[in-house]
């Protein structure tokens, strides 16, 4: 399939050259970054822009993926509150607008200490699309099925653009649009979150498809729990997203409550069965699936209970320790 | 046009080229590199891979001043001046029928073996499962790269 329309095609060096490109065509340009989604949508003339910007000859943050500590200086009042500071310490990750899902699958940073980016990375397309697709271009194409979408909002991530920060839930305003304004680009991604010695995480990342290499999710879901231990209790958080099963990716707040509320009170599986009842009955007032020719409404529907049922499972373990292997197969 | 300079199989190649053209379209009908082949041309079947500054990418997802600067490499770049090691435990294990995939399969499982030289079984079905063959049910594709990867064992541990 040729693309058949004239496009000129403009490689520039810094951020603030892109945006004047932007503002100079503001009706029919379009970003490049790895092109796994742009080029198709160009040969499907899906989009026709006569104006092609490629973000890859630009240097610096957008390429990287950092990690830093944010220190919590204000808390620090008395001896006794050194625990405490600790517990504050923050750590900020930054994963730049070039960074394909190769370079996270490589990132030693990224396995250890964000599995369920890693885990999600490891089923996005095959590993020729992994070496090209970025992570902030999959947000960008807003897909409903995208993959990264579920785990960047169990991680509360945020959007970066040269003009304002946005949280990563408020970044999709339907299927295939983003907010972003015309001259307004992605930096990256940040996730903010207390330091990993303040807390145990564990969690899952399930996507649901015919076959491996190539396919797009039928249904996903994303289940991250959180327990910060004290000395006197602990206490965790459960966050949970789906997607593929609505117009955009979405969290699923009446689920987090019920799991949140009996995980800490957590009795060795007694309340197992009655937790999930209460929980499933939910799952079809949060969702919203459609048929295609992936799957049918009914089928997501289905699938998405049992994906739930055994993901959270299965995250629970690997709170615990015993859990399977980042990366293997559950369903 | 745009002017694109790029190495494609160790040489310095300098063309012009639409900006809507792709790099498997130039390839092909260009420079005669006739390896990899167009098949689905969306990035779904892997007949296209070509390796881009070490990697392997689908050309038919890349246009062509993408690569400005870049190296390429396609199978005929590889296999100078004979067949690769891997290539030939592939004709060992006939793992080919019409071998419209061949050089895609034969890419791909390069960059595995260079990233990993020990993968497990389920490691070659992943790293080959971006490259569709629609003659041999990937049997004889997989036990080829899974008899490489033993000898290479075997052989590194004799020595």
């Amino acid at each position: 399939m040729k693309i058949i329309s004239e496009i000129t095609y403009f490689a520039p060096t810094t951020i603030e050259e892109a945006v004047e490109l932007l503002q100079k065509h503001p009706e029919n340009s379009c970003l490049l970054a790895g092109g796994t989604d742009v080029v198709p949508a160009l040969k499907k003339q899906v989009e026709k822009p006569r104006v092609i910007i490629d973000l890859k000859k630009i240097s610096g943050r957008i390429r990287n993926i950092e990690l830093k500590t944010i220190e919590n200086i204000e808390s620090i009042e008395s001896i006794e509150r050194i625990e405490s500071i600790e517990s504050k310490n923050q750590q900020e990750l930054f994963i730049g607008t070039l960074v394909t899902f190769c370079d996270l699958l490589d990132s030693a940073l990224i396995r250890e200490n964000y599995p369920l980016i890693w885990e999600m990375s490891k089923v996005v397309a095959s590993v020729g699309i992994r070496n090209r697709a970025t992570i902030v271009g999959n947000i960008c194409s807003a897909v409903p099925c995208m993959d990264s979408g579920p785990v960047l909002l169990t991680y509360d991530a945020k959007v970066q653009t040269n003009k304002r920060i946005i949280p990563i839930e408020n970044f999709w305003i339907g299927p295939r649009q983003n907010c972003l304004s015309i001259d307004e680009i992605v930096l990256g991604i940040t996730i903010i979150s207390t330091s990993p010695k303040s807390h145990v995480s564990a969690g899952r990342f399930v996507k649901l498809m015919r076959y491996r290499g190539e396919d797009l999710a039928q249904a996903s879901i994303a289940i991250l729990i959180n327990s910060f231990e004290s000395a006197a209790t602990a206490t965790a958080e459960v966050k949970i997203a789906f997607g593929a099963v609505a117009p955009v990716p979405i969290r699923a707040y009446a689920i987090e409550k019920i799991i949140s509320k009996q995980i800490n009170q957590w009795d060795e599986w007694n309340e197992w069965d009655q937790m999930m009842e209460e929980a499933l009955a939910t799952i079809p007032d949060i969702i919203a699936p459609i048929s295609d020719l992936r799957a049918s409404a009914e089928y997501r529907l289905h699938m998405v209970g049992v994906m739930f049922k055994r993901g959270l499972k299965d995250a629970i373990l690997r709170l615990q320790g015993n859990g399977s292997k980042y990366g293997s197969s559950l369903i | 046009m745009n002017k694109i300079e790029f190495m494609l199989n160790g040489e310095k190649i300098e063309v012009w080229a639409n900006a809507h053209k792709t790099l498997l379209e130039l390839l092909r009908e260009d420079l005669g590199i006739k390896s990899p082949k167009c098949g689905c041309d969306l990035g779904d079947c892997g007949a296209c891979t070509v390796f881009l500054d070490g990697k392997s990418v689908r050309s038919c997802l890349i246009l062509v001043p993408e690569v400005n600067g870049c190296d390429v490499v396609t199978l005929e770049g590889i296999m100078r001046p004979n067949l690769t090691k891997l290539q030939q435990f592939f004709l060992d294990h006939n793992s080919f029928q019409c071998g419209f995939c061949a050089p895609g399969m034969v890419l791909s499982a390069t960059e595995l073996l260079q990233k990993n030289p020990t993968p497990t079984l389920e490691e070659i079905k992943e790293g080959l499962s971006g490259n569709l063959c629609r003659c041999t049910g990937y049997t004889p594709i997989i036990n080829a790269v899974a008899d490489a990867v033993a000898t290479t064992v075997a052989t590194t541990i004799n020595e």
